[in-house]
């Protein structure tokens, strides 16, 4: 089989509050988007009931952002970030192909009768699997986070190790907000296939400050740029 | 999440009709409703905004058309609400009752084995077929009332041999027992079976919690499970069970009157210490009679 090209950069938000600092996470998405990148999020819920004006900016965020959203309790997080993982791949290839289909034939896929998508969903799902991934996953480390970030961190490195299982190359980072000394952002750990290394990054996180969300979202976006750049040039 | 705001799902495509009676179950794609068509009945249909997640399932099920383990399904179709487009499969509805609810009868040891070895059956043939079922949870497992026979209702879970698993319980999942990668082989399908089986043999899904190895023996022991069968768990969790159909196997060879056996040992031996003692206290007596 010819080697796949093509990459898929994705982020996604983890997240129990609403931000309150910086510039607007919805027009940061939306920024995302039309660079090629998916934003999703997953709200974790608290038994305290939550606002739902945090729901509807995390539903505003993926909307813009072209990606999904999900909710889930702290003890769920693990398998509700894997699962995301792979949905929101799946999703941007399903919108891709959609796309190519449209400009083809002229109409996309749930424009196709449904017993005959078999052979698309199968191809969907096979190169999901195959294709490269750059992935940031954005960690919300505010004040209220505190109780729920030990749980948050092994979550993360369950799903670094579930990702060696693709087939496809994954490189993760992770940025957390806000930073340290008044930075709204902190670049744990850049692009790596090592546990080892993003372990080393996630010790170091602890739970203090308020939520920027926007300029997390912002931060994502120039560490996909600053690693993308330099290889897309060499295609050319 | 759906229900309530509409009650009948109309076919974008082949234009069925169908009218929601109630929800039955929320999967981790979707959620399925007990919903009635005027020619195909009671029915049950499974609704999701994933167009992949739903194309993929009832192709899945359809694979194992003519199997009895499988539910009948009838149609593929979309549903347009509110500008949001829904896709869903029809299926026969199956009358019964999940294993979880059947455990509440407090079966006896032999007939719980019996039915978790037709389960075992049924996942080999799943598995010969190149899949793993990676959610075999009580839920997903239904004792059909009519027919008497064990079927599975939830068939998303299903992946290749060799790739990722998709959907898991975490009580179900090697991984989160730390007990080897989360990839569909044939050995975490043997794992998976086992800890059905322990809760099966534990009477409870709660009683079993996710710990170690030493943990399970302590629920076994608690639980009075033969010592032969509770090695065979463990052996099963570790890996060292190649496959369900070893494992059935196995299960066959077990001597479920092990424990009995070993009770009517000790009453012999029991009552040979008794006569033994008996006749040594008549013995010296005589020799006290005969001073």
């Amino acid at each position: 089989m010819e080697k796949e090209t093509g990459i898929i950069k994705q982020m996604i938000i983890i997240t129990d509050g609403k931000s309150n600092i910086g510039i607007n996470p919805v027009e940061a998405a939306a920024k995302a988007k039309a660079a090629g990148i998916t934003v999703s999020a997953i709200g974790i819920i608290d038994n305290e009931c939550k606002g739902e004006e945090d729901i509807m900016e995390v539903e505003a965020i993926t909307k813009a952002g072209g990606g999904l959203a999900d909710y889930c309790y702290i003890q769920d997080l693990g398998m509700t970030l894997q699962v995301m993982t792979q949905k929101t791949v799946n999703h941007t290839l399903e919108c891709i192909v959609s796309k190519q289909l449209k400009s083809i034939i002229g109409k996309d896929i749930t424009n196709m009768e449904p017993q005959s998508r078999m052979k698309i969903v199968e191809f969907i799902e096979n190169y999901g699997d195959r294709v490269d991934l750059l992935y940031v996953i954005l960690l919300d480390t505010s004040k209220s986070m505190a109780n729920k970030l030990d749980t948050a961190k092994k979550c993360i490195i369950d799903l670094m190790e579930a990702l060696k299982n693709r087939k496809g190359v994954t490189k993760l980072a992770l940025i957390s907000y806000p930073g340290e000394n008044g930075n709204y952002i902190n670049t744990a750990c850049d692009f790596t296939t090592d546990t080892d290394v993003l372990k080393e990054g996630l010790n170091l996180l602890r739970a203090r400050g308020g939520t920027p969300t926007g300029p997390a979202i912002e931060a994502a976006m120039n560490l996909i740029f600053e690693y993308d750049a330099p290889a897309s040039l060499r295609y050319v | 999440m759906y229900n309530r705001k509409f009650d009948t799902v109309k076919g974008k495509w082949y234009k069925n009709e169908y009218r929601i009676l109630k929800l039955l179950g929320k999967g981790g794609i979707g959620e399925i409703y007990l919903a009635t068509h005027e020619k195909r009945g009671l029915v049950a249909l499974k609704l999701s905004k994933s167009m992949l997640s739903i194309t993929r399932e009832y192709d899945t099920i359809k694979k194992y058309k003519g199997k009895g383990f499988a539910p009948i399904v009838y149609e593929l179709d979309d549903w347009q609400c509110n500008g949001e487009t829904y896709h869903f499969f029809v299926m026969e509805y199956i009358k019964g009752y999940n294993l979880a609810e059947a455990m509440k009868k407090h079966m006896p040891l032999e007939l719980k084995i019996r039915i978790f070895m037709i389960i075992l059956r049924i996942i080999e043939d799943i598995n010969e077929t190149g899949l793993i079922y990676s959610d075999i949870k009580h839920e997903n497992i239904m004792v059909d009332y009519n027919n008497m026979v064990i079927r599975l209702v939830d068939f998303g879970s299903l992946v290749p041999i060799g790739e990722n698993i998709k959907e898991y319980t975490p009580l179900y999942d090697r991984c989160s027992w730390g007990l080897g990668p989360r990839v569909a082989d044939l050995t975490y399908q043997v794992f998976s079976a086992a800890i059905l089986l322990m809760t099966l043999l534990a009477d409870s899904v709660s009683l079993v919690g996710i710990g170690s190895i030493s943990s399970v023996l302590k629920t076994l022991e608690k639980n009075n499970v033969p010592k032969s069968l509770s090695n065979l768990i463990c052996k099963a969790l570790k890996g060292q069970i190649k496959s369900c159909h070893v494992f059935l196997e196995k299960l066959k060879d077990i001597d479920l009157n092990e424990k009995k056996k070993t009770c009517r040992l000790n009453i012999a031996l029991d009552a040979i210490i008794a006569s033994l003692l008996f006749l040594l206290v008549a013995v010296l007596i005589k020799i006290r009679h005969l001073n």
